[in-house]
């Protein structure tokens, strides 16, 4: 990464974000697969031609390996840094994008919990500004670390408050 | 502060009386169609159920307006509503972004206005619609509500001046003390606009109309047409398409100077107010210290002829219309003028930095971006429909085209006080950011621009907008990022210092 060297020690998300982003992965391949094989059975009794499966036993292999394959790699380049004045967060594979979210500018903070987060001792942590368009989300925090981030985050918020 | 909260007493409000008319009006109108049905087609019984519904609505409405008081106490403002489902609302003072005051034409005629409270806190609608209220009413819970407690605003001047008496009196009210004028626009720069403006729009709308209406119309009427007194001839089609053009580009500066006549922007106790309207008059109000952007955009032909248009942006949701607070919009301005008018509204943004262009390899970009979708159709097109389909090919030099005007538009500037991003082919649209609102700072690029060396930056302030610089120079941009990132302490100090201005009042 050539623009790793500015960034400072930064944290990855828990990595059982892995095996969250996978299991997501899989139902969506999954959910596609299965659209996938009604139309073509829908075609099969419409109008004919080779027997269904044609379609849907690629769009599956590639859907269920996009899905294994693609996770470690988002894992790896998703990192955050909690600074001593802005939340930094660093994201995307082939989009990449750098957020930084002052303190003194946090409203608040929300922890959410789904129930694949529930499962997996995760929570995600919804940090928000005034600006509407743009929050940072940290997915994957390990459940008991979670609100000592938060408080973390809002001690440094009102830290630079008080200054 | 003391002195507010003793002018504000806690004591429940409620809205002028007028309300209720209106709202009874509206449901009169609701009834209007079932009650003449019933009139003249339905027996007794149904003419006594439509009566009964009507008085019940009316009954309603009384109570409606009986249950809704508001209440401000110097830091917040409070609203209770609801007959059988209660609400209570609580919306604290320097929460508040932007307040409104409207005045529609049927509300001139009983004097009153409606206001409007928004706080930027997500939803289209503005937080608290109060929808008739005096005049001085009005004045003075704007004036308490926008800096609270604050210099009392002047409003007990003012309110000898009955509005249903003479409504020409208050378009042209006196400066009043205290007040600086910043933009008043002319009959004759607001024809202009309206021509140039989106104004044309709703031309188009009228022209749809018109257009139902004439399929309406009976043939014989149609016929009558063709066979013409006067002769058609080249001189007749030239002189009624002249004609034609006259009347549409007339219309639109006419719905220009209705919407936006007598327009004033003023700044009055640290607060940026613009007036306007004939018919329906406007009034939106916005603290300086809110102020989070400036957006400026200029369409082609506004280009060509050296105006342009201004947007102040608040932190809240501003629209057009609706039940939400009105855009802070400047309709035409000269271009000359734009630097004067900033500078009084956001002094340290002046001077404003000089523009840079975007790097060359934005150049090879942007054509491709234009030029690419625009081959592709035009192939097919001229393979599918081939010989007449080749005109297709036409478009290619039109995108090459579009495509450099939209990497003549990339720029951006930076001073120590704002940032400047612009962009935009034909229409182009500028927003001046004050750095000092920065809430969040986002790079985001493609694979294809990290090997072109660029980059967007993306600058979040409070609400919904944003400014970015698009496919600027990765370093550039990298620098800029980590400037924004470091110079947070200056910002930081305005922060508490505005806050200190806020509690010390």
């Amino acid at each position: 990464m050539d623009d790793d060297q500015t960034s400072p020690p930064a944290s990855h998300l828990d990595p059982q974000m892995v095996a969250v982003w996978r299991f997501k992965g899989l139902v969506w391949a999954l959910v596609v697969a299965l659209g996938v094989g009604a139309a073509e059975v829908v075609r099969a009794n419409t109008i004919g031609g080779p027997l269904p499966g044609l379609a849907v036993l690629p769009v599956a292999l590639a859907g269920g390996l996009f899905a294994w394959l693609w996770p470690p790699k988002m894992y790896e380049h998703w990192r955050y840094v909690v600074g001593s004045d802005a939340l930094e967060l660093q994201t995307g594979v082939v989009w990449h994008s750098r957020k930084w979210v002052p303190y003194f500018r946090v409203q608040h903070i929300d922890i959410d919990r789904g129930p694949i987060d529930r499962r997996m001792r995760l929570a995600r942590l919804v940090v928000r500004t005034a600006s509407m368009s743009t929050g940072a989300t940290l997915p994957g925090i390990p459940e008991d670390e979670a609100s000592a981030l938060r408080e973390l985050i809002l001690e440094r918020t009102r830290d630079a408050d008080d200054v | 502060m003391t002195s507010d909260a003793v002018a504000w007493s806690s004591e429940p409000r409620r809205l002028h009386p007028a309300t209720f008319l209106f709202r009874f009006g509206r449901l009169a109108r609701q009834f209007a169609l079932p009650a003449l049905f019933a009139l003249f087609a339905g027996g007794d019984r149904s003419q006594l159920l439509i009566g009964g519904l009507l008085l019940l609505g009316l009954v309603f409405r009384v109570a409606d307006w009986w249950r809704f008081t508001y209440t401000f106490d110097g830091n917040a403002f409070a609203v209770d509503e609801g007959v059988f489902n209660r609400r209570h609302r609580t919306v604290p003072v320097d929460r508040i972004q932007q307040v409104d005051v409207e005045a529609k034409f049927l509300h001139r005629i009983f004097g009153i206005v409606s206001l409007r409270i928004d706080t930027g806190a997500g939803s289209a609608a503005a937080e608290v619609d109060l929808g008739a209220l005096s005049r001085e009413e009005a004045e003075r819970l704007r004036g308490a509500l926008l800096n609270r407690a604050g210099r009392a605003s002047r409003s007990d001047v003012r309110a000898g001046a009955e509005p249903a008496a003479a409504p020409t009196e208050e378009a042209t009210a006196p400066t009043e003390e205290g007040e600086k004028p910043i933009v008043r626009l002319g009959v004759r720069l607001l024809a202009l606009g309206g021509i140039t403006g989106p104004e044309q729009l709703v031309m188009i709308g009228i022209v749809v109309s018109l257009a139902q209406v004439m399929d309406e119309l009976p043939d014989s009427w149609l016929e009558s047409l063709e066979s013409p007194v006067i002769p058609i001839g080249p001189l007749v089609v030239v002189l009624a398409i002249a004609a034609l053009v006259a009347t549409w580009l007339g219309l639109a500066a006419a719905a220009a100077i209705v919407k936006y006549h007598d327009f004033a922007l003023v700044c009055r106790d640290d607060a940026l107010h613009i007036r306007r309207g004939l018919f329906d008059k406007r009034e939106a109000s916005l603290a300086l210290r809110r102020l989070q952007a400036i957006a400026i955009d200029q369409s082609f032909l506004r280009r060509a002829l050296d105006l342009l248009s201004l947007r102040f942006l608040s932190g809240g949701t501003q629209s057009e219309g609706g039940s939400s607070v009105s855009r802070l919009l400047v309709p035409v301005l000269p271009v000359g003028d734009v630097e004067r008018v900033i500078g009084e509204v956001l002094p340290s943004a002046i001077p404003l930095p000089p523009l840079v262009a975007a790097p060359r390899a934005a150049l090879r970009r942007a054509l491709v971006h234009w030029t690419v979708p625009a081959v592709l159709v035009a192939v097919v097109c001229a393979v599918a429909l081939w010989p007449l389909g080749a005109l297709a090919l036409a478009a290619v030099p039109l995108a090459v085209l579009l495509g450099y005007a939209y990497y003549r538009g990339l720029a951006h500037g930076a001073s120590e006080a704002v940032i400047v991003a612009r962009h935009g082919a034909l229409q182009r649209h500028t927003t001046v950011v004050d750095r000092a609102k920065v809430q969040v700072c986002t790079i985001e690029s493609t694979p294809l621009q990290r090997r072109a060396g660029l980059g967007n930056l993306r600058i979040a302030v409070a609400g919904s907008q944003s400014a970015t610089i698009r496919d600027g120079d990765a370093r550039l941009i990298e620098e800029l990022f980590a400037d924004l990132a470091t110079a947070r302490r200056a910002r930081h100090d305005e922060a508490r210092v505005r806050r200190e201005v806020s509690e010390r009042r």
